[in-house]
């Protein structure tokens, strides 16, 4: 059963730097349970919406309310707390220290109680995202893909209610990139999390996305269903008006 | 209640019971009466729980804390305002003085650290050189508490021996502390919360750890320790004066914790027994040179091993591992 | 005007321009490779005690012109700046601040305490130009005066450097985007010892002016690097101009700290002015926002 407040809701979100008003008047709601693809061409707010989610940015207008409550204008390790993580565009593994002790930052600052929990909180998501094989190595020692992962595994150990990925399908193979959407699938079914995701390559989103939020120079210009989304007239000049 | 089992665990492994066997040599010092020894090793003592408050700013939190000494002289000049204060029974014991010493400073880090630790790398140095400065100056001028002469304790009932022992088994338990708390943090939830914020702050704020809370309690527990061997060393000189505030003592320490291995648990121990004893030898025939020496020795071990000692020696010796961390 | 208070105004500009001279070594240092020099200070000291050794002792060159130093220092700066940049601080550039600050940390550690082993820790004086000039009361010591006017000169040698040579201008270039200028075929690491090198010799430079000047000894050390320290964060990084103007205002804060409370209080002033300048507006009056 889906409860009645919203996971998470902006509401007539702004977000300027300068000059440059890189958010304006964003509102969107995301339910319990939902995958949200957030898409649009490059420089369209994207990452800043991550950001002003997870307390990076201060708002200039809007507000960010999780669960009904209102947390923008919170510390960062404040709004984590309310149970939203994320993953980097370009990755951030903490360098020195192993793929184990990186997934077990996630889940000892999350919901895990006690270090023994933590620890085997940390062994079952490194299991779940196919790290098994590298606890012990430096996170500096693994591929691309398996990075991807890591930040993945890093940021659900903590056991969160949102799960903001960004771009986490850049620069993988077309085969990475299938077993990746089909894990990010399994993380909504079998963990029951809640996913933002925002991506480029569109027919993994479009293939993932229970809906689709499309942004263009900042402002949101269609918020539906993939097929709805698709065939939207605004959309569609958006992409192909930029010449791609 | 679960950490507190986490943390009994932790005795069996052999680095805290390498420390629990120096310690417990360094107990049984006192009862020789030899007071060369006894003050060798109350100085010796002083030196390493200073390296471990520094050790913990330093290794831990990766902060460059170049005034560190000022915590040290507010803890010798607490126990100088409370012995000199008239009346009561603070002024007579001193076990009552120290941990108060330690409190003093705590406080005091807890305020300069706040806003300070929003600095990065040279400008934090050099702040707190400044701050340093500024308390040493403070004390100069404050003529109730000595000024520039100093302040000797010299109440009628403190005499040396009511004086050396209770600052012998202080230090020494200071010590045994600053270890364990040291041990403690790496191994428990603080130490991974620290060595992400080392690596990547941001990204470990947005994972939900309190970066600045940790670094300013770190700062403040480090300074609680040096606050309390500094009012343990004024009783045990009789004496506090604006010398208890100098930067070249900063200069031991980095000296010390750089040849142990920053960040390291056993570092400031084993660094400390190595430069003392050095630097003992080295200070009867070259009054200037041996800080010479320890100048070139830093240029050295920040070029070939940054690791210091137990560093080197963990990274060249995989066996060694369990045993010294 | 109140004599006292232009006896202190004066007083500030003349050892200001000094101070802000030895700055600058600093700043041009720090805004173009990010490393913090904490030796700093004992360049300075370099400097003054090169001229003492030359003018003041017994049977040396006593009795001429001490600023004629100028003619060993200068070479000498260089040389021992490129040979430091080359032999130890080549390794370390670009690597944390922990490390850059600990290496230069223990180089400190080494020069003032040879220095120290060397000259004892007395506090010495070039003795020269004794008289001073006084107008409407005020007393301007000869020394200081024609220390001013040097100071003024090399800034203005300096500014000619960085504007016309081509030297200059590749230095001006890395400072502001190293990649940018390896890509025009500027040779970064040259140029970057070019800088150290300057940096020392400006250091030095201050040294000797400070050495007929002012006193010293090796106490001094650590003070003149915290002070080149302070006027680098107010001047802002990189900026020879933020350094003069810093040089200044630190002179006049000290002497108005000496005249008007006590000479005693002067170091807590001076953290003062560091720290409110951190808290308040740490890239300086000419700096800019991070890079």
């Amino acid at each position: 059963m889906t409860p009645a407040v919203p996971l998470l809701e902006l509401r007539a979100v702004t977000k300027r730097f300068g000059g440059l008003t890189a958010v304006k008047d964003v509102s969107m709601t995301v339910r319990s349970g939902e995958i949200v693809g957030l898409i649009g061409p490059n420089g369209a707010g994207k990452t800043t919406i991550f950001n002003v989610i997870t307390g990076v940015h201060r708002l200039d207008a809007g507000e960010v309310r999780i669960e009904g409550k209102r947390v923008d204008g919170l510390a960062r390790y404040l709004i984590a707390r309310c149970g939203v993580r994320r993953t980097y565009q370009i990755v951030r593994p903490f360098a020195d220290m192993s793929v184990l002790e990186n997934v077990m930052v996630g889940a000892l600052f999350g919901r895990a109680e006690g270090q023994e929990q933590a620890e085997q909180q940390a062994r079952d998501v490194a299991a779940f995202m196919g790290l098994s094989g590298r606890e012990d190595e430096p996170a500096s020692t693994l591929n691309l893909s398996e990075k991807k992962r890591l930040e993945i595994a890093r940021a659900l150990a903590a056991d969160p209610k949102l799960l903001l990925l960004d771009e986490a399908l850049s620069g993988l193979t077309p085969r990475e990139i299938d077993a990746a959407s089909e894990l990010i699938g399994r993380i909504r079914t079998e963990l029951g999390k809640t996913i933002i995701i925002v991506e480029h390559v569109m027919r993994a989103i479009m293939a993932i996305s229970d809906r689709i939020v499309v942004l263009h120079h900042g402002e949101g210009i269609a918020d539906g269903t993939p097929q709805e989304v698709r065939r939207d007239r605004r959309v569609i000049e958006a992409y192909l008006g930029e010449s791609a | 209640m679960r950490s507190v089992a986490h943390s009994l665990l932790l005795w069996r492994r052999p680095t805290p019971l390498l420390t629990l066997a120096v310690c417990s040599i360094l107990a049984l010092i006192p009862l020789s009466r030899n007071a060369e020894w006894i003050t060798f090793c109350i100085t010796m003592m002083n030196l390493i729980v200073l390296t471990y408050s520094l050790n913990m700013v330093v290794g831990l939190t990766g902060y460059l804390s170049f005034g560190h000494v000022v915590f040290w002289g507010l803890g010798a000049y607490t126990a100088g305002a409370l012995v000199m204060a008239t009346g009561g029974p603070i002024g007579y014991n001193p076990y009552w003085i120290v941990p108060l010493g330690g409190v003093v400073s705590l406080v005091f880090a807890a305020a300069v650290g706040y806003p300070t630790m929003r600095l990065r790398g040279a400008y934090f140095a050099i702040a707190t050189v400044s701050i340093n400065v500024a308390v040493q100056t403070l004390f100069f001028n404050l003529e109730r508490l000595g000024g520039a002469e100093g302040l000797p304790l010299n109440r009628a009932l403190l005499r040396l021996t009511d004086r050396v022992t209770p600052a012998y088994y202080v230090l020494l338990a200071l010590l045994f502390l600053a270890f364990w708390t040291h041990y403690g943090i790496l191994k428990g939830k603080a130490g991974y919360g620290l060595r992400a914020i080392l690596n990547d702050e941001d990204v470990a704020e947005t994972m939900g750890v309190n970066a600045t809370g940790y670094k300013v309690a770190i700062f403040a527990a480090a300074a609680f320790f040096a606050g309390v061997a500094g009012a343990a060393w004024g009783i045990f000189q009789n004496f506090v004066d604006p010398d208890n505030f100098r930067l070249g003592i900063s200069v031991d320490l980095f000296v010390i914790m750089m040849l142990g291995g920053v960040g390291t648990a056993l570092g400031p121990l084993v660094g400390g027994v190595i430069y003392y004893v050095i630097r003992d030898l080295l200070i009867l025939r070259f009054p200037y040179l041996h800080l010479v020496i320890f100048g070139v020795v830093i240029v050295i071990i920040v070029l070939a091993s940054p690791g210091g000692l137990i560093g080197t020696l963990r990274k060249r010796h995989r066996q060694l591992r369990a045993v010294l961390e | 005007m109140d004599l006292l208070l232009a006896q202190a105004i004066a007083n500030g500009l003349l050892i200001g321009a000094i101070y802000g001279l030895a700055a600058l070594g600093l700043t041009l240092v720090w805004g173009i490779m990010d490393v913090v020099n904490l030796a700093h200070g004992e360049f300075v000291l370099f400097g003054a005690y090169l001229t003492f050794v030359l003018f003041s002792q017994r049977g040396s060159l006593g009795g001429l012109n001490p600023l004629l130093s100028l003619l060993v220092v200068v070479p000498a700066g260089l040389l021992f700046g490129a040979f430091l940049y080359r032999a130890l601080l080549r390794r370390v550039v670009g690597q944390p601040a922990l490390t850059t600050l600990l290496l230069t940390f223990g180089l400190s550690i080494l020069f003032n305490n040879v220095l120290l082993n060397w000259f004892g820790p007395d506090v010495r004086i070039v003795r020269w130009a004794q008289s001073s000039l006084v107008i409407g009361g005020v007393a301007l010591p000869w020394t200081r005066l024609i220390a001013f006017a040097l100071v003024i000169v090399v800034a203005l040698c300096l500014f000619v450097f960085l504007q016309r040579s081509y030297a200059g201008k590749a230095i001006r270039a890395v400072m502001q985007d190293a990649e940018a200028a390896a890509a025009l075929g500027i040779d970064t690491q040259r140029v970057l010892t070019t800088a150290f090198a300057v940096g020392t010799m400006l250091a030095m430079v201050a040294g000797v002016l400070v050495s007929v000047a002012l006193s010293f000894s090796p106490a001094n050390g650590v003070q003149f690097s915290v002070t080149s320290f302070v006027i680098c964060v107010v001047g802002g990084l990189g900026r020879p101009l933020g350094a003069m103007m810093g040089g200044i205002i630190v002179g006049l804060v000290e002497s108005f700290t000496g005249v008007f409370i006590t000479q005693a209080y002067t170091p807590a002033m001076v953290s003062l002015l560091l720290i409110g300048f951190l808290l308040v507006r740490p890239v300086g009056l000419f700096g800019m926002a991070e890079r």
